[in-house]
């Protein structure tokens, strides 16, 4: 399953459908990454409200997707996180760290823009 | 000349119960309906009663027709005090008092006695043991009642306490953006997960990116309640949205410190007017003076 | 809904055994976050299967009372095992590059957790119980 990543201007946007194979995740990673560098895209929003359940694995992608992004020059916004998989990751010890996440899209984009136009 | 009959076999309740059990049954039945301040007829119907009286009599046949019946060691591992539990139980939570439901208990002694007197005839020797026995059987059977009660008591209390707290922690939309949420009552382990989860269910729902966790109402803030508190904050985050916690009174201070309590970078207010303030802040507000 | 069985032998029949025992513990009526606390447990705990053994089981039941909501999951798989189960349920812990086979992080997550491992034979069993409201 390809995750579409859409481009608005100088940001990216990929949303994160439900139940997703490692992977698939693994490729959305690998897609993403490449984007940003295709597009020198000066940003990312992941969008994750779809997901219901976020295991140590899925986790340790979005994490790692969001820093090897920053590698590449592009700051990058966690968006959407469903509060029953907040609370789960706390307690498995599993947070993500480093990673700027707001409540839901709209937010996102302007996050993004204010940490792009900061550089 | 009296006659001291020489008794063939030891005189037991057990045996007194197994051999006039209907008798014994009907006799305390009336009994307990004589009993002053003794009044469940609202509280159990008169086929729960009569179930009740028979299973007390019934289990406490068997344990009671053996030399040492009155040995608390046997009694306390025996079927009698399970049914004792399970009776003590209903009555608290149909709200019979604890008076009641000991006096309930009591009230076969007077029974039991008399037939033990009958029993006895004559021989005072036999029957003062037997009615020392006797009385510190049924004392034994109280206590294990009233135990059990105020177990189910406090069950029940600290269910209660639960949905009141629950109740009692209602989010506030302070501001656009700016959610308000107390902390009321002593957040204990049971309740703590989903005070959290409705914490941060409110938090997502007013898409609120400030959460000011006010503790003015919570008493006692030791590690347990401060690691829920931290928690609480390390999820809210992840949400996108900060937490400013505020209401840690001088002696709740002295107490964090005191037990090595670091809520890490926490943002922390004495009072809720500062939290509040500095919540306008972080959405980029200011309160002016017009 | 007594009962249900997800065999493992690929990375989607990790998603299969999570939605399995996300549906049966929505239906039992735990809460949304019990829900997802016991679909995370599950969907690490399958994983390591696939990690770690190739192939396994993940049997799911439904024992609740009258006055409790249970549910009972047995994952078990027959690979290599785990040579060191205490060390394993440490933090920080890991034969492959991953973050280790994330059982302290799965059994924060239930109430009750075993774990049985020998080579040939691994087999986790966790309770997820609540009082009825």
């Amino acid at each position: 399953m390809k995750i579409p990543i859409l481009k608005l201007g100088d940001t990216l946007l990929a949303s994160i459908p439900e139940d997703l194979t490692d992977e698939d995740a693994i490729h959305f990673q690998t897609d993403t990454l490449e984007k940003v560098k295709k597009t020198e895209a000066g940003g990312v929003v992941i969008d994750i409200t779809a997901l219901q359940v976020v295991d140590s694995f899925m986790a340790r992608v979005i994490n790692d997707t969001a820093n090897m992004a920053k590698l590449l020059g592009a700051e990058v916004v966690l968006c959407g996180m469903n509060p029953s998989v907040a609370i789960t990751l706390v307690e498995m010890g599993r947070e993500l760290i480093g990673v700027k996440a707001v409540l839901n899209l709209e937010q996102g984009m302007k996050a993004l823009r204010k940490l792009i136009d900061k550089k | 000349m009296t006659d001291t009959k020489i008794r063939q076999e030891k005189i037991t309740i057990g045996q007194i119960l197994a051999s006039r059990q209907k008798d014994i049954i009907n006799i305390w039945l009336e009994k307990i309906k004589s009993t002053s301040g003794l009044d469940l007829s609202g509280q159990i119907n008169e086929q729960q009663l009569i179930s009740q009286v028979k299973e007390i009599i019934r289990k406490l046949t068997p344990c009671s027709s053996s030399e040492g019946y009155d040995d608390m060691a046997k009694l306390e591992s025996s079927d009698l005090v399970e049914a004792l539990r399970k009776i003590s139980a209903f009555h608290a939570k149909q709200a019979i008092s604890p008076v009641e439901t000991v006096l309930l208990v009591f009230s076969l002694k007077e029974v039991l006695l008399k037939f033990l007197q009958e029993a006895c005839g004559n021989d005072l020797t036999i029957m003062n043991m037997e009615i020392l026995k006797l009385n510190r059987l049924i004392d034994q059977m109280g206590l294990v009642t009233f135990d059990a009660y105020t177990k189910t008591r406090e069950v029940l209390i600290a269910q209660q306490a639960g949905t009141i707290l629950e109740l009692s922690t209602p989010a506030v939309k302070l501001w656009d953006k700016i959610l308000l949420l107390p902390l009321i009552g002593v957040v204990d382990t049971l309740r703590a997960a989903q005070v959290i989860e409705g914490l941060l269910q409110a938090i997502s729902d007013t898409e609120s990116e400030v959460a000011i966790l006010d503790i003015t109402g919570v008493p006692i803030i030791d590690t347990k309640v401060a690691n829920h508190l931290i928690k609480t904050i390390a999820a809210a985050k992840m949400l996108g949205s900060e937490v400013i916690v505020t209401g840690i009174s001088p002696d709740t201070a002295q107490t964090m410190v005191k037990l090595d309590i670091d809520l890490g970078a926490v943002r922390t207010c004495g009072t809720l007017r500062a939290g509040v303030a500095e919540a306008f802040k972080l959405i980029g507000k200011k309160i002016v003076e017009n | 809904m007594n009962q249900i069985t997800v065999e493992i032998k690929d990375q989607k029949d990790i998603i299969t055994a999570r939605q399995a025992v996300r549906d049966m513990a929505r239906k039992l009526g735990l809460r949304l976050a019990d829900q997802t606390r016991l679909a995370t447990a599950i969907s690490e705990l399958t994983r390591n299967v696939i990690q770690y053994a190739g192939n396994g089981v993940c049997a799911i039941r439904d024992v609740s009372d009258a006055h409790v909501l249970r549910i009972v999951a047995v994952i078990e798989d027959f690979g290599p095992g785990i040579l060191d189960v205490e060390k394993a349920m440490t933090y920080g812990f890991s034969t492959s590059k991953g973050l280790g086979a994330g059982l302290p992080g799965s059994k924060s997550l239930v109430q009750e957790f075993d774990i049985q491992s020998k080579p040939g034979n691994t087999k986790v069993t966790i309770v997820v119980c609540r009082r009825r409201v």
